[in-house]
């Protein structure tokens, strides 16, 4: 069969020929069809946003027009390969863990999460349709003219971003932060834990300040400060206020002016103050398809209106496409499978169980008890988007669904279909100290997808073999990791918790540093 | 979402010009006039969406085309959606004529839907581009999203498999020289007993 042979064979065999295909009477004329895809459209709009009247959702459906930012070919056929490993129940059976032994995993104190079996209600219907994920993605020559403008932008405000100040390196080219702690230390280290920060890696960390939400005074911390004389709450004196901090109009105004140098177009965001006593701040997060993202910029001012922080992404969403959104039971497993993937409340601060871990050390394991399961029934839910990072580094926004409890909402969820997210990696990943590894560890089933860990060379520091780095100062530590070629990576000084990636290394430990000593270690 | 109206009047432009081939595309593929009336609105529902990233010339066709890639490789997957608007669209196609005028033979379509299926996917893609959809190998590079480079050389590749695998799915229709037979069926072994 020469060439023309096979040709002319394929072309008979063509199912719908070039002159059949001429002659197709497609009845559906354009008109129709746009009044048919606007209606499909702004019905979904109304659904999603629960607007009270179609009206306002057809308002709305052209508002989403603005934010819909350079949309892409290719609309939704790749199969997200989201890092989880870091975040998926592994990580909950950790803290669960920790709850029973109370020592020996990495900040168990912030971690943990209480084992909860939800259900949904039947009286509710999940969201259907599709939505679409974004890619958060900037060019190099971007993001430094992004990073240049920032800088700029703070000194407009009387800020100095030279390199002491200036958070932003390869590792994490979509993030860039400028913190001077200096003038009122306290009160800004305070925000900062207190979500103020902004721009975190993860959802749990996402920054945001809800205006809505009822802000309470932070808890004063409760240390034994015969075991811990190094903890910050041990050290530190009572702070007091500073002087002269904006009111909440002139942060707002100065805020504006940041984001403006920016180079923001503000209609694109949803522009947040708050001031008090201590600080202001100002946030400015990007709202896409009419879904807050809690990513965006923000910014505090402390005494004298001096810039304390600042911070944001450097790139822009760009659609990956259209997913569609998971059913019933796909939502139910991954809640009661992946505990721990995003539950957080909506303003972006962690969950936090009301069964308390103790940190401190504790009896022999077998006197303690397990915590308690909560169950929870969902009523409702609404779509929204939350913040992944893939296998490849890049950043997404992806969409989540918020379910409620009676009590409010509850927890977030990735809401996208089974068939479009790889899922393999969470069940297999062993986790140091909880699944020890083994030679006979069973393979991942297909496809296999993950890059690290995985299962087969997943052979991480031993907790004990990097436990040898408590006491030591960082300068020492540093010396003993290189010399055991373990990656060291600073997580948290002197109280301050930076932003960090969620992935997983196996030979990197992640060291919390307290007056420039080793105070914690963990190994990932 | 564009909402004034040159984009109403861009949009109804893209749907005069490429309905029928985004139509032909999806019903090529599934063959099941439903199906592609499915596949037909999520692409010209992305294309409105997305209005603005649909390019301005002649490349708007592989744009669509691209989409209309993606939604058949979810129909695929048995990811339907069967919006509002599909129903809609499938309810306008319902009368559509569209068995293939003159019909062609429905052993020699089975016979090159097997071979298709012994190529790898963006092998069956390609050769399906440049065949039926009549497009050129470097318009079909747009489509797949990789070098024409390589599509020239997947192509080749992909000829030879599908040339070979027609021939080993079904050897009594061409003659040993590889030609192919144009009348009917002819069994092999009368074929050897000629040559012999």
């Amino acid at each position: 069969m020469n060439d023309n042979e096979l040709d002319a064979l394929m072309a008979s065999a063509n199912p719908v020929s070039e002159s059949k295909m001429a002659a197709l009477d497609i009845k559906s004329g354009a008109e129709d069809l746009l009044e048919a895809i606007m209606s499909e459209t702004t019905t979904r709009s109304y659904k999603r946003l629960g607007f009270a009247g179609v009206a306002v959702a057809a308002v709305a459906a052209i508002a989403i027009g603005v934010t819909v930012i350079d949309g892409e070919r290719g609309a939704g056929a790749e199969v997200l390969q989201l890092v989880l490993a870091s975040t998926n129940r592994s990580e909950a059976k950790l803290g669960e863990e920790a709850a029973m032994s109370g020592v020996g995993a990495p900040a168990a104190d912030r971690m943990y999460w209480q084992p909860t079996e939800y259900s949904i209600a039947e009286s509710f219907e999940m969201p259907t349709g599709s939505s679409t994920v974004w890619e958060f993605t900037a060019s190099k020559s971007e993001r430094d003219d992004f990073r240049a403008r920032a800088s700029e932008a703070i000194q407009n405000l009387g800020g100095t971003p030279n390199a002491e100040h200036i958070w932003s390196d390869d590792y994490e080219p979509y993030y860039w932060s400028y913190s001077d702690y200096a003038q009122v230390a306290v009160s800004s280290e305070t925000r900062a834990e207190d979500g103020a920060s902004g721009g975190g890696t993860s959802g749990s960390s996402g920054g945001a300040v809800d205006p809505a939400a009822p802000v309470s005074e932070p808890e004063p911390a409760v240390v034994d400060c015969s075991l811990y004389p190094k903890d910050p709450g041990c050290y530190l004196e009572e702070p007091k206020p500073p002087v002269n901090v904006p009111g909440k109009d002139e942060a707002d105004d100065l805020g504006r002016q940041f984001f403006e140098d920016l180079g923001l177009d503000l209609s694109d965001y949803q522009v947040d103050v708050y001031a008090d006593d201590w600080g202001a701040f100002v946030s400015a997060y990007l709202v896409v398809n009419g879904h807050n993202t809690w990513m965006g910029w923000n910014i505090g001012f402390g005494e004298n209106a001096e810039v304390t922080y600042a911070g944001g992404v450097l790139s822009s969403p760009r659609s990956l496409g259209e997913y569609p959104l998971a059913d019933r039971e796909t939502v139910l497993n991954r809640l009661n499978e992946y505990q721990s993937v995003m539950p957080m409340l909506k303003d972006g601060l962690e969950y936090t169980s009301d069964v308390a871990v103790d940190s401190s050390p504790v009896g022999p394991i077998d006197t303690l008890t397990p915590p308690e399961v909560r169950k929870v029934e969902l009523i409702r839910a609404e779509l929204g988007l939350t913040q992944f990072y893939d296998v490849n580094g890049r950043l997404l926004l992806v969409p989540a669904f918020d379910l409620y409890s009676k009590d409010g909402l509850e927890v977030t969820i990735l809401a996208v279909a089974k068939e479009f997210v790889d899922e393999s990696t969470p069940d297999e990943a062993p986790l140091p100290g909880v699944d020890t590894p083994t030679d006979t560890a069973v393979p991942p089933t297909e496809p296999v997808t993950s890059v690290d860990p995985v299962p087969g060379d997943f052979e991480p520091i031993p907790q004990d073999e990097a436990d040898t780095l408590l006491g030591l100062s960082e300068e020492e530590a540093s010396k003993v990791a290189a010399g055991n070629d373990w990656v060291v990576r600073i997580v948290a000084r002197d109280g301050e918790f930076f932003q960090v990636t969620s992935d997983y290394v196996t030979n990197r430990v992640n060291l919390e540093i307290v007056d420039g000593v080793v105070k914690a270690v963990s190994v990932g | 979402m564009p909402a004034d109206d040159n984009d109403s009047e861009r949009f109804k432009a893209l749907y005069v010009a490429h309905s029928r081939e985004v139509f032909a595309y999806a019903l090529r593929r599934l063959r099941n006039p439903d199906t592609a009336a499915d596949v037909m609105a999520e692409v010209f529902t992305v294309a409105w969406r997305k209005l603005n990233a649909v390019p301005n010339d002649d490349s708007a066709k592989l744009w669509l085309f691209g989409v209309a890639r993606n939604v058949v490789r979810n129909q695929e997957r048995g990811i339907r959606r069967r919006t509002n608007l599909a129903v809609k669209l499938v309810a306008h196609f319902s009368g559509i004529d569209y068995e293939p005028d003159p019909a062609p033979e429905p052993a020699l379509m089975e016979l090159v839907r097997v071979a298709l299926e012994e190529l790898k996917e963006d092998e069956r893609e390609l050769i399906q581009l440049v065949m039926w959809d009549s497009l050129t190998p470097s318009q079909a590079a747009q489509v797949v999203g990789i070098p024409p480079g390589t599509v020239r050389t997947k192509l080749h590749k992909a000829r030879v498999k599908l040339r070979t695998a027609l021939m080993a799915q079904a050897p009594e229709r061409f003659f040993e020289n590889g030609h192919v037979y144009s009348g009917e069926t002819v069994s092999l072994s009368d074929t050897y007993k000629e040559e012999q």
